[in-house]
């Protein structure tokens, strides 16, 4: 008994959770991303009635790292007001630190078109956008990163 | 692009700690939850949107109770009094005079029939001396009763003759066109 859906699930499980990682902030787990989106998605739907399930929590899993970047924000800033916070930023885990200046939406743009080699038309459908949108906020995200990796490269 | 594309893969591939069954498990109780919540949510609305209804349907109601329709003639009895002469007997809201005895004319009536009904007694036409508002002591009787018969009377006139002053005022007042 593999339950409705869980197989499929499964099948797209690790390339999920990659997604997840990459979009989301350093305050939220991969896991936790992909479970919040899966939830919401299966108190709406059956997971065999989706068309395209990969899609669709890929849509799900940017809009709430999206509102979760949001709340982060309202969240410090409100700490701010209060006084000079003695709190810690953990270390983003990536050897590119201008990722993490990244919107969720520019990330998950990114790394649909570069890593899982995508078209600017999902893209467009994944981010709720259209294609020319999209096609811009891959050519800003791309040379903002690549401009960091030219300076890395040049100082060796 | 090959090298951004190697560098976000390694990034991004790591072990998840929980593995995708515990997760699809978690999602399910998580979902199931949700669904409640909204139906909850719904039938509060519902249930709110009700009471609202039967709230504001009870407060028309209450309405019509209070307000006359207009197609509605109410006679409401005043206290008649016992005193001679009392002629407050009705009021009507939609048409708020003095509703006149049946078969009852002061202009032909005798003086003891008018005794009987409680109407201000004839003053004697030689009697000219005119009261305050400049009619004689006929000239008010006479518009009084004419007003009493065509129901424009609305209040109780003092009868007597002798006590002029107070039964004046109420002809003064309260004889009027409708």
């Amino acid at each position: 008994m593999t339950g409705d859906g869980l197989g499929d699930f499964q099948a797209l499980f690790e390339r999920l959770r990659r997604f997840a990682f990459v979009v989301g902030s350093l305050d939220m787990e991969a896991d936790d991303l992909v479970q919040e989106a899966l939830a919401r998605t299966l108190s709406r739907h059956r997971f065999a009635d989706l068309d395209d399930p990969g899609r669709y929590l890929r849509t799900v899993i940017v809009r709430l790292a999206s509102n979760g970047r949001r709340q982060a924000g309202k969240r410090r800033r409100a700490l701010e007001r209060l006084g000079p916070a003695a709190e810690t930023q953990p270390t983003y885990p990536s050897d590119l630190a201008e990722l993490e200046r990244l919107s969720a939406r520019d990330r998950a743009a990114v790394y649909l078109f570069v890593v899982e080699r995508r078209s600017h038309s999902e893209i467009a459908t994944i981010l709720g956008c259209t294609e020319e949108a999209s096609r811009q906020r891959v050519a800003r995200a791309l040379a903002r990163l690549r401009d960091e990796m030219n300076a890395e490269a040049e100082n060796g | 692009m090959d090298d951004l594309a190697d560098r976000l893969t390694v990034f991004a591939d790591r072990d998840s700690p929980r593995g995708a069954g515990a997760i699809w498990h978690a999602a399910q109780r998580a979902a199931r939850r949700q669904r409640v919540a909204r139906r909850s949510i719904a039938a509060l609305t519902v249930a709110v949107l009700a009471v609202v209804a039967v709230t504001v349907a009870a407060g028309h109601r209450h309405d019509a109770v209070q307000a006359p329709a207009s197609t509605t003639t109410t006679t409401l009895p005043l206290p008649r009094t016992t005193g001679p002469g009392s002629h407050c007997i009705a009021i009507n809201p939609k048409h708020p005079y003095v509703t006149p005895d049946p078969g009852f004319n002061p202009l032909t009536a005798s003086a003891s029939e008018l005794q009987q009904h409680h109407f201000p007694p004839k003053p004697s036409a030689s009697d000219t001396n005119p009261y305050s508002h400049g009619q004689t002591p006929l000239q008010a009787w006479m518009k009084y009763a004419e007003g009493y018969m065509e129901g424009k009377v609305v209040q109780c006139a003092t009868p007597s003759p002798s006590q002029e002053p107070a039964w004046v005022k109420r002809i003064g007042h309260h004889v009027h066109a409708p």
